[in-house]
């Protein structure tokens, strides 16, 4: 196990690095001189020269990547071509409405999607399982931008139970009542998806042997479903599930514009939408780094939920 | 021949109804000049913000223009970029994903390790990313969308190819002498082809959405494009005063990508009936 964790460790290490490369170089392949565009109607050659130096963009490409790398391994990361704040500062300022937002969503998820898929699996092929099962297959389907529109539109402006945009004051009640429809927004396709899963693997389950000897000793139907089927229906479920969040983390994007959030993924398309490049860069790293890490902690609990399994 | 259609109907009844509702919506796409009752283009600032009625059914937008028209010529783009981007992933993924998978040793870990890099960005952010780099429009909205898929396709071609590759006929048609180009894509191809096209039926949809996520950021297809995307971004903007413009986009998306959705589970169970539980 420790073996195995080193080495997904060190493989995620290397994807970064590779991640770290593909968007470094993707920034300078882009068309058009970032500084041209920055200084606007501004521009002459020598103010292009002075950001060109105070951004290191007149050295050879080779010596930027080298001096992008140390840099960012020393926590440098770079300043915004835009406010001249370091770009660190920025993101960590708005990750915290990122993160509520994707632990809310995941809540929502699980608490709708795993007793749905239970109790379809429990009465298979009857109403409950057909229903429960198309109202997934729905929320699979419908994009969550537009499933936010729909929230805005009857929650928000029609029946004023929450608030249009934003992330909310200071206090607690008030962040969670802006918390509310995004969660429901980004969630709504994972607890598909889990309704989905949970189901799958309680039908697979519950004809396992052992399900059988339990119920042959005489033990409650109840018993044999939490303590017995569940335990075990669970293990797909939490690594679908884990993928699934890292999922998530790319669609808040989406729903952080939807619902003017300052959150990462506002702040991306935002920095986008101003070439701010070095934000920009800064902001996938941080998206990449999060996947990789998800998926990182999902094949390890992966591996410690099912002692059968076995890494080599 | 019809016995044949039959059958298919009375064992997958759902895949069957969704292929015909995809049918439906790509006919009207290719109809879309007969079928829209206006220009998509075409805008009266006098009749801006029109709700639903018998001249314009599913009202009108900012510009005074026919949102069901703009619908209708919208599926054009979604179903295009839909197809052609699956097209480009399914090619990339594949010589990718055969290419390790059959080599192995050094090859099969330089190449799975270049697709965990493309998997270690969400997906949408790549194709966002790409666009945003290198400019929307409908070209580039198929191949950032395209590119950005190739990696989860390589990663089921990889998998299939490895399983493929220990077969006692693959080693016998080794033994005769064939090269590699030709056991590739003679042997190994046609027999990972299930899996591969379950995950593109099932793709085509995510690649819908992907296109109306980036068209509804504005990094997809230009205004005044009719994408569905763009429309329901519209309609966000006038929420208050015209709630019914991102409706009619908003359930062509949904009735596309579900018919989509349940047609690639058709496909997959017809494929693969073990699959179905």
């Amino acid at each position: 196990m420790k073996t195995y964790a080193v080495k997904r460790l060190l493989q995620g290490f290397i994807t970064v690095i590779g991640a770290m490369t593909v968007v470094f170089l993707m920034v300078r392949l882009v068309p058009g001189d970032p500084v041209a565009t920055l200084l606007g109607d501004y521009y002459t050659e020598e103010a292009a020269q002075v950001l060109r130096s105070e951004f290191g963009l007149h050295q050879p490409i080779y010596v930027q990547y080298f001096n992008y790398l140390t840099d960012a391994f020393q926590g440098d990361f770079g300043y915004s071509f835009v406010t001249g704040r370091p770009v660190y500062n920025t993101l960590v300022e708005a990750f915290p409405f990122t993160m509520e937002l994707a632990i809310a969503s995941l809540v929502f998820a699980l608490t709708i999607g795993v007793p749905v898929g239970v109790m379809a699996a429990l009465n298979r092929n009857s109403w409950i399982d057909m229903l429960s099962m198309a109202f997934a297959i729905a929320f699979i389907s419908i994009p969550g931008f537009y499933l936010g529109v729909l929230l805005l539109q009857y929650f928000s402006l029609g029946l004023g139970w929450f608030p249009v945009t934003g992330v909310g004051g200071p206090e607690l009640a008030d962040r969670l009542r802006h918390l509310v429809l995004p969660a429901i927004a980004l969630g709504a396709p994972t607890a598909a998806i889990s309704a989905r899963m949970t189901r799958s693997s309680v039908v697979e389950v519950m004809g396992e042997d052992y399900i059988r000897t339990a119920r042959s000793k005489g033990i409650h139907e109840r018993i044999v479903v939490f303590k017995h089927a569940l335990r075990n229906a669970m293990i797909p479920v939490v690594a679908i599930i884990g993928l699934s969040v890292a999922v998530r983390f790319g669609g808040s994007v989406v729903i952080e514009t939807v619902f003017a959030r300052r959150g990462v993924g506002y702040l991306l398309i935002q920095s986008i939408y101003d070439r701010d490049f070095v934000q920009v860069q800064f902001g996938i790293l941080f998206y990449a780094c999060v996947l990789v890490l998800v998926n990182i902690i999902c094949d390890l609990s992966y591996a410690g939920l099912d002692p059968r399994i076995r890494y080599n | 021949m019809s016995k044949e259609i039959k059958k298919i109907f009375r064992q997958h009844t759902a895949g069957a109804v969704a292929f015909c509702v995809v049918l439906a919506i790509v006919v009207v796409a290719l109809l879309a000049p007969y079928v829209a009752p206006r220009d998509p283009y075409e805008y009266d600032v006098q009749r801006r913000f029109e709700p639903p009625s018998e001249d314009y059914l599913a009202g009108t937008d900012n510009m005074g223009r026919c949102v069901l028209s703009r619908v209708i010529w919208g599926a054009r783009i979604s179903l295009q970029v839909g197809l052609v981007a699956v097209l480009i992933g399914a090619f990339l993924g594949l010589i990718m994903g055969l290419v390790a998978g059959y080599s192995g040793s050094t090859t099969e870990a330089v190449i799975m390790r270049i697709v965990d890099v493309g998997l270690s960005f969400p997906f949408i952010l790549l194709a966002i990313l790409i666009t945003a780099f290198f400019g929307g429009g409908l070209s580039n909205v198929m191949i950032a969308v395209g590119i950005a898929r190739a990696p989860r396709m390589a990663r089921i071609a990889h998998a299939a190819t490895r399983q493929v590759r220990e077969t006692e006929y693959i080693e016998a048609s080794r033994a005769m002498g064939a090269n590699r180009i030709r056991i590739m894509s003679r042997h190994i191809l046609p027999n990972i082809m299930a899996p591969v096209i379950v995950r593109a039926t099932l793709d085509i949809a995510i690649a819908i959405l992907a296109e109306s996520s980036l068209s509804f950021l504005g990094m997809g297809i230009t205004p005044p494009t009719p994408t569905w995307g763009g429309i329901i971004a519209v309609g966000r903007e006038h929420l208050r005063r015209a709630s019914w413009i991102a409706s009619a986009p908003g359930i062509a998306i949904f009735i596309t990508v579900l018919s989509m959705n349940i047609l690639g589970d058709g496909v997959r169970d017809y494929l693969d009936p073990k699959v179905g539980t």
